[in-house]
């Protein structure tokens, strides 16, 4: 078991998402504006860079 | 009653309608020549209609026969739209670099499209020029347009989209401004225009990459200058013989980002979806903005619809990938591109089994838990 996921908007940018994932942090859920759900890992991060 | 007996009635007769909030600071009067309301959603429609009844007065063009042309898509789209009404079959040769919309929309009506290299000299046997002129020598009673160098082309603007504008604005344009690509719109409405008034100044914007400013300023023609650009429609690195550079005042190069960052201005806030050579008109104006006067009249030609750019200038995508877009990417970009939508989640009664089933099946690294509503906790 590991920390809960922090939850962010869809809106942040990926200079912010850089500083929250890390190896402590391996992904963040994204609440969507529609109100759903969806996972950014640290793989997608460096995968759209 | 008021009707078309066919489409082709419709061509022409386009609106001027005034730009003001994407050009602060201009006082003279601007106006675009909305040439999308043709029933192509360009302006080629004119000289494409032109140059088929032409070829058919002087016998070039014989019942049933095949129309070759080498068309970057709006060209064809009116030869299509003639060829459909009058029954001629078409075949276009096009280059790998213009929009699969715009191909698709050719095939939509008829039209065989045959895709050829870009970066090939005009010489070469792969070329799209190349390609059109051969096929039109081993298809019988066909026949190749050849808009570059067919005056037909210019001679339609000479006769429409001249008078249009000299009639929309009562006499009082100073300025035409338009992307040179064949060189048709410019030198046909030029001369018209220039013969009721010489002060008319006439601009046309071109390209880096294209031959045609510095042949213009020193009669060279500079193949130093010739390299792969982004910008579709204007430009080019031959001199059709459409292009009259003595009716040009002033030729005027717009970049690849700078067209491309107008066209989506012009959209956001004048609310017209225009083509990426419309964005490099307004962008050529505006850089030329020192020379306008409170005074002028300034009508600026844009040539077609932004319907067929929708997965090149107007996707932010295509526009971060060539470095014309400084936004950064958002959370919501990073999840459009992912390839896998599923959320899996657990909550905290899921047995283990079924969370490495799952990890193992989704090939997941990461298992939010919820619980009452709230994410609890991971599992990694």
């Amino acid at each position: 078991m590991a920390p809960s996921l922090p939850v962010v908007s869809e809106d942040m940018t990926v200079s912010q998402l850089s500083k929250i994932i890390s190896r402590q942090t391996p992904a963040v859920i994204v609440k969507k504006t529609a109100g759903d759900f969806q996972i950014i890992s640290q793989y997608d991060l460096i995968q759209s860079l | 009653m008021k009707y078309c007996e066919t489409i082709l009635e419709t061509i022409g007769n386009t609106p001027l309608v005034q730009i003001k909030k994407i050009i602060p600071g201009i006082k003279a009067t601007v106006l675009i020549k909305v040439e999308t309301f043709n029933p192509g959603n360009s302006i080629k429609d004119r000289m494409a209609l032109k140059m088929l009844l032409d070829a058919e007065a002087n016998g070039n063009l014989k019942p049933g026969g095949t129309i070759i042309e080498c068309t970057s898509g709006n060209t064809g789209m009116g030869l299509a739209i003639a060829a459909a009404v009058r029954g001629y079959k078409c075949i276009f040769t096009t280059t790998d670099k213009q929009s699969k919309e715009k191909i698709d929309l050719l095939k939509a009506l008829g039209a065989d499209v045959i895709v050829c290299p870009t970066n090939v000299h005009p010489d070469d046997p792969g070329s799209y020029y190349s390609v059109a002129k051969r096929i039109s020598t081993e298809i019988p009673n066909s026949f190749w347009f050849n808009q570059y160098d067919n005056l037909s082309n210019r001679q339609a603007h000479y006769e429409s989209t001249g008078p249009e504008i000299w009639e929309q604005t009562d006499g009082k344009v100073t300025h035409i401004i338009t992307g040179v690509g064949t060189g048709g719109t410019i030198s046909g409405t030029a001369r018209f225009l220039k013969e009721q008034n010489k002060d008319i100044k006439v601009w046309g914007i071109d390209t880096y990459g294209s031959v045609f400013k510095k042949y213009h300023e020193t009669g060279i023609f500079d193949e130093q200058e010739i390299y792969p650009y982004i910008t579709e429609g204007i430009g080019e690195d031959i001199l059709p013989k459409n292009v009259d550079f003595t009716l040009i005042d002033h030729f005027e190069k717009v970049s690849d980002k700078d067209g491309a960052l107008m066209a989506r201005k012009i959209a956001r806030e004048e609310g017209m979806l225009l083509g990426y050579s419309a964005g490099s008109a307004v962008a050529g104006l505006w850089q030329m903005r020192a020379e306008l006067k409170e005074d002028d009249v300034v009508v600026v030609i844009i040539h077609d619809h932004g319907s067929r750019y929708v997965g090149k200038i107007y996707n932010d995508d295509w526009m971060r990938e060539r470095g014309f877009l400084e936004s950064e990417l958002r959370a919501k970009d990073i999840l459009a591109k992912k390839l896998k939508k599923e959320f899996i989640s657990i909550n905290p009664d899921t047995a283990i089994q079924d969370v490495l089933r799952l990890m193992r099946d989704f090939d997941i690294s990461q298992l939010p838990v919820m619980e009452k509503d709230e994410w609890v906790t991971s599992v990694g």
